[in-house]
Formats: structure tokens, sequence, C-alpha cells
């Protein structure tokens, strides 16, 4: 059990300090890889990553790692977590795309597949240029390239 | 930037950083959680995007996350130019063209054992569909059993049934198959299970109900049965007592509260803790464990009824993904047609009690002017 007591420092773009126990940082393949390389310095740079949106994927992993360790995990903790997991990814667009990259970044697989999966709740309805507008992209179809993707998709793509 | 007097609003800042840069990879994990039927509308969305739809990493990533979506596979009895003789034919239930449509099922040419077997009964499991037992008139009843598995599309064999069926019924309940009926009453094993896991066939047991109150085995024209909340419930006319089959006791239990099948005459099917039917030519909905077992009529299918002739007949009710498909034919003198409804339903709570509101969301003619023997003989949701 020593080994989880050791602290590691993971540092934010700006340079920010988060100290966490070395299961939590494990939560970040990322970092367990380097941990693995022998890379076994204490502190740990995120350079893309900014201290509010560090902050909100150190509380992931920690409250994962904390019902994890719950010895004869029930149903309840299941529970739980499921609820936290709800609450914690119910944020705005921005915040929960900052969220999905950082995870996808330190390689938190949880948290991106949450993540992804509200994102794809969110937009399974949504026309066209409203999915635009949520990922921030432009059309860049003619009018025309639109009207031949329209045509051949009544075909593609069977419910 | 900050003598720039037209600073960018910090929303707008915010987005840039966060949105231009998503990866393919995250777009796609994204994609890849999303039923198949938005895909057409999701291609508008950019080049990209497009790209990305048609590309096989989609379908890595949906096998990885296990997306699955629901598909109707509907099996017709088509006649062949020998006036006694017919043959079946799988189709899916697609969407081309602005309306609902056939689309055959293509399997293989090396695929094995495609079964042309009448009379057969067929079930959903996962992505797969059982066909068991059948014959035709002439032929004697068989014990074999066909699988189609939708993904591969292809035809393999599964272990004979021990006792030759025809006309049987059979039910998915906890990775199990039950197969019913389709055999003499005094067969031994009237109903037989099918263990997915195992692949092993072993008897039903028999009911211990005694006293006469449980004619066993009964006549096939005379039961029905229904899945319902983890249990089989058997039924006959004679005797609309509560009998359900147990999988985890293995064992016929009765049981009360529950309002049986009784008086509905035509098909059924479960979605989520209701039973839909037909009644008094209107669609209808009830749950057995709750209330009086009174029918109530669905809400806002006028568009349905407005569409169905005189003449039409209900051949089936399927939960589809949690949606009501209802099919049904109208025969004009030697001509058929065959349509198809597909339904969303809302429960709502009322003064009056819940009512159930359909949306129809698509009501279109499958079969137009086709010849009287086209029949439908199976419909089933399957999840691939």
């Amino acid at each position: 059990m020593s080994e989880s007591n050791k602290k590691i420092s993971l540092i934010s773009s700006e340079g920010e300090a988060f100290e966490v126990s070395e299961a939590v940082a494990r939560e970040f393949e990322i970092v367990a890889h380097m941990l693995e390389d022998g890379c076994s310095g204490s502190s740990i740079p995120i350079t893309t990553v900014d201290s509010n949106i560090l902050g909100k994927v150190i509380e992931y992993c920690t409250k994962h790692v904390e019902v994890g360790n719950v010895e004869g995990n029930s149903e309840k903790a299941e529970k739980d977590l499921e609820e936290f997991d709800k609450r914690f990814i119910a944020v705005e667009m921005n915040t929960l795309f900052s969220l999905i990259l950082a995870a996808n970044y330190l390689n938190v697989k949880g948290l991106l597949n949450i993540g992804c999966q509200k994102v794809a709740d969110t937009i399974k309805d949504m026309k066209p240029e409203e999915v635009r507008s949520i990922f921030n992209i432009e059309n860049d179809y003619t009018p025309a390239e639109e009207e031949v993707v329209r045509k051949e998709n009544e075909w593609a793509f069977q419910p | 930037m900050a003598n720039n007097p037209i600073a960018p609003p910090p929303s707008a800042k915010k987005r840039k950083t966060s949105l231009s840069s998503i990866p393919d990879d995250v777009i796609v994990n994204v994609l890849a959680r999303i039923s198949k039927s938005h895909y057409r509308s999701l291609c508008l969305v950019s080049k990209n995007f497009y790209s990305l739809l048609s590309s096989p990493d989609i379908y890595f990533a949906r096998s990885l996350i296990g997306t699955t979506d629901v598909h109707l596979y509907v099996c017709l009895r088509l006649p062949t130019p020998s006036p006694t003789s017919h043959h079946h034919r799988w189709f899916n239930l697609g969407y081309r063209q602005g309306q609902l449509s056939l689309v055959p099922v293509r399997t293989p040419s090396s695929s094995l054992y495609s079964p042309d077997r009448l009379n057969s009964t067929s079930v959903a499991v996962h992505s797969e569909i059982y066909q068991i037992g059948g014959g035709s008139n002439e032929e004697k009843r068989t014990r074999a059993v066909r699988v189609l598995d939708c993904r591969s599309r292809t035809w393999r064999p599964a272990p004979d049934m021990k006792v030759a069926r025809k006309h049987a019924r059979s039910y998915f309940l906890d990775d199990k198959i039950y197969v019913t009926g389709g055999c003499t009453r005094r067969e031994e094993n009237w109903g037989e299970v099918f263990d997915i896991k195992t692949q092993k066939w072993k008897p039903l047991p028999k009911s211990m109900i005694i006293g006469g109150l449980w004619s066993w085995p009964p006549s096939d024209h005379d039961h029905k049965g229904v899945v319902y909340g983890g249990r089989l419930y058997a039924f006959t006319s004679m005797n609309n007592n509560n009998y359900a089959y147990d999988p985890k006791e293995e064992r016929w239990v009765q049981e009360a509260g529950f309002v049986g099948l009784g008086p509905i005459t035509g098909p059924l099917c479960v979605i989520g803790n209701e039973i839909f039917a037909e009644h008094d030519r209107k669609y209808t909905w009830y749950n057995p464990r709750n209330g009086n077992g009174k029918q109530q009529v669905i809400d806002g299918l006028n568009d349905v009824y407005k569409k169905r002739a005189n003449n039409y007949r209900t051949i089936q009710l399927v939960n589809h993904g949690g949606k009501l498909v209802i099919i049904w034919n109208e025969t004009r003198r030697k001509r058929k047609r065959l349509w198809c409804a597909v339904i969303s339903l809302e429960e709502r709570s009322t003064p009056l009690g819940t009512r159930m509101r359909g949306k129809v969301e698509r009501c279109d003619l499958l079969l137009d002017s086709v010849h009287k023997s086209y029949m439908l003989s199976s419909c089933l949701s399957v999840l691939v």
C-alpha cells in the first residue's frame, strides 16, 4: 500500500501544481505509461490542459479511484458512480469539449466515453446546421454538392 | 491583443480554442454512438463528417463500443410458377425515396442452408434469427433449426429439436428459446427449451397445476403466449388463469394479479410494461399487472385508420426498439396489399388517468396489388 500513498504533482498549462496520489495519477494512462517507462519524477507537466479542466479531470479520477477501492463493490456504489458521472458531464458544451479533449490527450477512457456519449445524445436529433454550430465548423458544401449528397444518401444508411 | 478595441466576445474566444481542434478520432467516437438512421442527416454537416461516416473507421468504432441498431426483418411467402409451391424470402424494412419499403436480404451465394421451410416459427435472438421446424402440408414435420446471422447475412444450422414441429410457437427469454406446440398433443415434449450458451435442447417441464384447471397440453389453435416481466405466460381460451413459466425456478407458477390475454383475439406485442393489441378495430394497450386489464385505445392514430380499407386484417404488431410497428393487409378480389405503420408512443398522465399517445411516424404501402398468395410469415425486430 505504500505505493498508493506516494504523491505526484501534475502541472497545468498555467504552471499550477495539483498534488494527487499515484493511484489517481495512474488513471491518466499517459501518466501511467510515463511511470512505467521509469520516468519517476514527482512532477509531471500537462502542458495542453488548463487548471480549470485539469482540476475537473482529477476530480473525476479521484472519485473513480475511491469507488474502485471500496471492498466488495456494492450495487449502491455503482449507482452512486453513475449519478456522479451524470452530474459531472452536465456542463455546457465548451467545457464538455474541453473535458473530452483533455480525456483524449491524457487517455482517461471512462471520461472520454461518457463525454462522447453525452455529445452523441445531444446532437443525434439536431439539424445539420445545429451540429455545425456545436462543433464550430463551416458548411463547406456548395448548394449543388449538398443536393448530390442528399440524393445519394436516400439509399445509403438504411434505418 | 489587450489594446484591441474590438475584443472578441469571451464565448467566441473560448469556442475557438476548444472546438476548432477536435481530432477526427474524437468525432468518430461521438458519431459511432449514434444510430445509423441519423447518418443521412449528419452527412450534410460537412465534407469531413461525410468522409468519416463513410469510412471503415466508423464501423470498427461501432463494433468496439457495441452500438447496435434495431432492424425490422420481414419474411414473406412468395408464390412460385408452380401453383402449389411457395418459397420464403427475408426482407429488411428500409427507408427509400421518402417511404418505407422492403429491401431483400441478400445472403452470399456461399451461404449454406438457406431454408425454405413453410410453417416454421422464427424468433429473434440478439443479432440472429432462429427459424425452427416447419414443413408443408404434404411434407412431414421437421426437427431442424436454422439460424440467420443478420450481421454476416449467412445461414447456419443449429442443433435439432427433440421433437419435429410445424406451426409451433417460439419465444426468447433469458438467453433461452422456448418452443411450444406444433406437434401432437400426446407427444412427450410438448414444449422444449434451447439454451443458447450450452447449445442444448431440453424438455420444458409440464405444468404441475392439477385439478382440471389446466388442460395440458393445450391444442395449437387454442394457446397463445407472451414474454412479460421475465416470465413466459401461456393462455388458452378455455381458461384464462394466469400460468407463468419462471425461467429461474424452471417451473410453472400461478400468478395472481396478472390480467390474461383472454380477450385478445389478434396479434399482440409487449412494449415496456404494456401489452398492445387490437380491439374493436382500434389499436389498444393495457398493463396486465395494473388495474382492471381494460384495453384502452391509443390516441392519435386516426391517420392509420383513415388509410385502412374496410376489409383490412392486422397481421402483426411488433415492438421495434420501443416503437410500435403495425402491419396489416387488405385483400380485394385476388389481389393483396400490405401496409406498415411505425408509431412512436408517449405515456401521459391526465386527470382521467394515464393515456397513451401514438405519433404516426410513417404509414406506407409495402406491397401493392400482389397476388393474394403472398403471405407475411414473420416480422422480427433484430439488433444488428
